[in-house]
């Protein structure tokens, strides 16, 4: 029968390969999937794995999906190196998006451009916020951070709902459920003509190459992940494990504020029930196919966004529920999780 | 005080967990130098990834730890290789007072008589030595003085000329008071 044997060391091809092999079992079970509920496989996964690469303008809207994703996976990947468990960044996405609503609601005709970066800053702080609580509660009262943080996501939500249906609801609204749209110079300044990319992307880019540097370059970057690796060793050296908190909740949370302030005035331009699209859970699992590797994250990044993507496509072009796209992430993360026993482990034939 | 801060002023130790606490497994053997070493921190608290490895291959180096180079993560090393490399790491920053606990605990003989030779040297150099063992062989073969700690006190200083196995064992009993007792009694008798 297979057994499972101990490496003597783990196996570096297999962290490669393994997100590979994972990707490789979530097509094949896709297809499977496409067969059963009648769909011609083929055409679904030209819907999940061409469509949204098929042109330039198809391959824009990949980036504006991911953009939020990659950013919100930067700063989860802090977080699970320091081993704090931040399972709660869709909440800090929300506040975030909430702190930069407000903001941009205060802008009228004659505000100047200066209001873009407050914006940004404000979903920063916002998202810090949120997740400072959650450092506070860990720190004052040993809480368990993985439960405050995913339980604040849902308080966050009502937050969000209060203020769309209450006090920031838009009077000329029809009693839509949803803020006024943001006045124009509000708009994270796009890239190009004709896409929806902003410069969403070049933040993105740009926290790829500083989350680099910190983790691989410097001193602070390296005591935040030697707390994670090895706590005795972390006290020995004398880094402080509640300074390591503070920086990965803090640095996690701002991120995924920024994310929601980039969103919230970039392509939906208005508060509305629908601004937690997921984005924040499914970045949970856009770190770990990337190895939590700022590089590996960019590319996990874009497949989680072709599965949006080809989410949304399935439903219009297949007829599909909306459903599908959370079948596929979930199917990605459990078969990541599986092949990565492959790291530490091989298969051996014994009788 | 905090850990740097007593690095700071001459204090360096070796703990005795090597895995996990003197150095964290799955890193490198140059990046586990930065656990208690900053000499290759620059400015901003930028790390110098050349000066590093190059500290690292010369502590792998001088000490003979027989290691993949400085890029091997840590737990690939036998446990004499890396206890080397450790008690080098604390070595080379040229301490006032090492406390080394267990320096050969779980070591092989040759890493055993080398790490101990080190220390003596280090000693030698003018520093001041604590170590911490349960091995009364190695403890006579490389202290000068020895203290017993028994039931939560502290016993008076040895000489290690006047040190023996038993006495050293009564005391680990906590039996010093008794015996200094008797030789004020001998001392008393003696200047009758």
């Amino acid at each position: 029968m297979l057994r499972l044997e101990v490496r003597p060391q783990p196996s570096r091809a297999w962290s490669y390969a393994s997100p590979l092999l994972a990707l490789l079992i979530t097509v094949v079970i896709g297809v499977i999937l496409f067969a059963a509920l009648g769909k011609d496989p083929v055409r679904g996964l030209q819907v999940f794995f061409w469509e949204p690469v098929k042109n330039a303008y198809a391959l824009s809207e990949l980036m504006v999906k991911a953009t939020p994703l990659l950013i919100i996976a930067l700063g989860l990947a802090v977080c699970f190196r320091s081993n704090v468990w931040n399972i709660g960044a869709e909440g800090q996405y929300l506040i975030g998006a909430i702190f930069a609503a407000g903001v941009a609601l205060t802008a009228t005709k004659d505000t100047g451009p200066w209001i873009v970066p407050v914006i940004v800053l404000a979903g920063a702080l916002g998202g810090m916020l949120w997740a400072g609580i959650t450092a506070l509660l860990r720190d004052r009262f040993n809480a368990n951070e993985i439960l405050v943080s995913l339980m604040l996501v849902y308080v966050a939500v009502q937050v969000l709902n209060y203020l769309v249906y209450g006090p920031w609801k838009d009077p000329m609204g029809y009693n839509f459920p949803q803020t006024k749209t943001f006045e124009s110079v509000t708009q994270m300044p796009r890239l190009m003509q004709g896409s929806r990319v902003n410069i969403g992307l070049m933040l993105a880019l740009a926290g790829v190459v500083a989350m680099w540097v910190f983790l691989f370059r410097t001193y602070a970057g390296y005591a935040q992940q030697v707390g994670g690796l090895a706590p005795a060793a972390a006290r020995y050296a004398g880094f402080s494990s509640r300074k390591a908190l503070w920086i990965a909740l803090l640095t996690s949370g701002g991120m995924a504020g920024m994310a929601g302030a980039l969103e919230v005035a970039g392509p939906i331009g208005q508060l509305t029930p629908y601004v937690p699209a997921g984005y924040g859970f499914a970045a949970i699992i856009v770190a770990f196919v990337g190895r939590l590797h700022p590089v590996g994250i960019v590319f996990s990044a874009i497949l989680m966004s072709m599965f949006y993507i080809g989410g949304e496509l399935a439903q219009s072009r297949l007829g599909l529920p909306k459903s599908i796209t959370g079948v596929f992430q979930g199917l990605l993360l459990f078969s990541l999780l599986a092949c990565d026993t492959l790291i530490a482990y091989r298969l051996k034939w014994k009788k | 005080m905090s850990p740097g801060r007593r690095r700071t002023l001459g204090l360096h130790f070796v703990p005795e967990e090597r895995l996990g606490r003197g150095a964290v497994p799955t890193l490198s053997l140059s990046q586990n130098l930065l656990l208690t070493r900053r000499d290759a921190i620059g400015a901003g608290g930028w790390i110098r990834v050349g000066a590093l490895r190059a500290q690292a291959q010369d502590i792998i180096a001088r000490y003979k730890v027989k290691a993949n180079g400085p890029d091997a993560a840590a737990k690939s090393l036998s446990g004499g290789n890396l206890q080397k490399f450790i008690v080098g790491r604390e070595i080379e920053a040229k301490p006032r007072l090492l406390i080394v606990s267990q320096p050969t605990w779980g070591v092989d003989v040759g890493a055993s008589a080398q790490i101990r030779g080190e220390i003596l040297a280090l000693r030698d150099a003018g520093c001041a030595v604590l170590v911490v063992s349960e091995e009364l062989d190695e403890l006579f073969e490389i202290s000068d003085r020895l203290h017993v700690i028994a039931k939560g006190r502290l016993s008076p200083s040895l000489d290690r000329a006047d040190a023996t196995v038993e006495r050293i064992g009564e005391w680990m009993s906590g039996l010093w008071d008794t015996e200094q007792q008797n030789n004020k009694k001998e001392s008393a008798h003696a200047a009758a």
